[in-house]
């Protein structure tokens, strides 16, 4: 089990500016931020350098068997016929990768409670975004770790999405010792700190698509990764 | 200049201002509005009319939801300080009383602030209980506010379950109220079978789903009552 604890620096900070205010709508230069915003942001990114604790947690295990019920892993079965599929694409023997990352508690308190909405909505902008990008900072790690003996891996995979349930939170949590970087799971399946991330993502000698949406029909997924193909 | 010029000329202003989310204009607007003793109602309806042109715009994705959230705190500000004139603290004036939360183990609130911020500029006297709101909070607040509506909220398919039991608890208490559900995990299938009378997919059409649902709902208030 390999626990990391990324460092921001200032690039961080500017790339988590900009990822930001391109998922609040602003992308195009054209579209004038207005002046609440960029301070509103401003703050935001000045709490989140303070008070950001960024940890993330992963461990590496065998794959024991895939079918068209699940991936079985000795921490348990990730049920999930589209990830199933995927492993099964895979060639050689596969692993798969469990992980968490987390902000820490702090910055989600930051916001307090009965302020404008807009300022709620700023400030869970940047967590989300955060999140995202510590995670992958902790991705990068085993990668890294991976590409040396040869091995690819699929796209981060995580419960409640696709037709994987939250429930596969249980497996995740059962894999990893949250409790080394402060994490728990509430009785409703909820991650404390709630701006974390969890997944998993499988490793091959072979992974000839990085996502099961490639067997997906659902043409308009809002969560769709890759291409729709007829 | 008459009266009734000076008057229209105020309004704009407020509406400007609601639409320009300009803290200054409306700053001096309200000012003038308490210096002329403006009945806050009027001026309540000009913020409220402002804002529903504004949420007009989101439907037809001519504004973003930042703008209409700036827009939507301008209102909630000045509404806020005719409320503190007139000295009663939530009700603005307004005649429906709604009940809002999150379910029980749902942290998300954001959705829910949002929405209550909507039905709150737009007539509603909202009573927010917050986020991971037991069963029995709910249908004592529905019962003590006699709540014409109960919203209700769940970001996650382990906590949305919850909604059933409240729907049926407040339904055989307060068969008054009727329900609308919204959340991520959601869909007019599974709220119709929570029994919900309404499904908001999004903040946008949830002041429709609201009104069609009491339309719906009014015949059969009335035959209770």
């Amino acid at each position: 089990m390999v626990i990391i604890t990324p460092e921001f620096n200032n690039d961080f900070i500017e790339t988590l500016r900009n990822n930001t205010l391109d998922k609040l709508g602003y992308r195009d230069a054209n579209n004038a931020i207005p002046l609440e915003i960029e301070r509103t942001l401003d703050e935001a990114l000045t709490v989140a350098k303070k008070v950001v604790r960024p940890k993330g947690i992963y461990h590496i295990i065998p794959v024991l068997e895939t079918n068209r019920h699940g991936i079985k892993t000795e921490a348990g079965i990730i049920q999930s016929v589209m990830f199933s599929r995927l492993a099964g694409m895979c060639s050689g023997n596969c692993l798969i990768v469990f992980m968490i990352a987390t902000l820490g508690i702090e910055f989600e308190r930051a916001c307090g409670d009965n302020t404008p909405v807009i300022r709620q909505l700023v400030f869970d902008t940047v967590g989300s975004e955060c999140a995202e990008m510590v995670a992958d900072m902790i991705e990068a790690d085993w990668r890294n770790r991976i590409d040396s003996q040869g091995l690819q891996c699929s796209w981060r995979f995580s419960p409640g999405y696709c037709d994987w349930g939250l429930e596969g939170q249980k497996v995740i949590f059962k894999t990893l010792d949250a409790k080394l970087i402060n994490m728990s799971l509430s009785p409703y399946l909820v991650m404390v700190p709630s701006k974390s991330i969890s997944a998993v993502a499988l490793l091959a000698k072979d992974v000839p698509v990085p996502a099961p949406c490639v067997f997906c029909a659902k043409k308009n997924c809002p969560w769709r990764r890759l291409p729709w193909k007829s | 200049m008459t009266e009734a010029i000076e008057k229209n000329m105020l309004m704009n202003r407020l509406v400007e201002a609601v639409w320009e989310h300009d803290d200054n204009v409306m700053s001096v607007a309200m000012d003038t509005v308490f210096s002329t003793g403006l009945p806050s109602d009027e001026v309540r309806h000009a913020l409220i009319w402002g804002l529903e042109q504004v949420r007009h715009k989101l439907m037809s994705n001519d504004t973003s939801i930042p703008e209409f959230l700036l827009c939507m705190d301008m209102v909630t500000k000045a509404l806020d300080s005719l409320s503190s004139l007139k000295g009663d603290s939530d009700s603005n004036g307004v005649d429906i009383p709604l009940v809002i939360g999150v379910v029980e183990g749902d942290p998300h609130d954001l959705g829910k602030n949002i929405i209550a911020g909507i039905y709150r500029t737009s007539g509603y006297q909202v009573f927010d209980l917050g986020r991971e709101v037991p069963k029995e909070i709910f249908v004592k607040a529905v019962q003590e506010n006699h709540a014409r509506v109960l919203a209700l909220s769940a970001m996650m398919s382990t906590t949305m379950v919850g909604m059933r039991d409240i729907i049926q608890e407040v339904k055989v208490k307060s068969p008054h109220t009727i329900v609308i559900v919204g959340g991520a995990p959601l869909n007019e299938v599974l709220a119709r079978s929570y029994g919900a009378d309404g499904y908001a997919e999004s903040a946008v059409i949830v002041l429709e789903e609201t009104e069609t649902a009491i339309k719906r709902d009014h015949g059969n208030y009335h035959t209770r009552v």
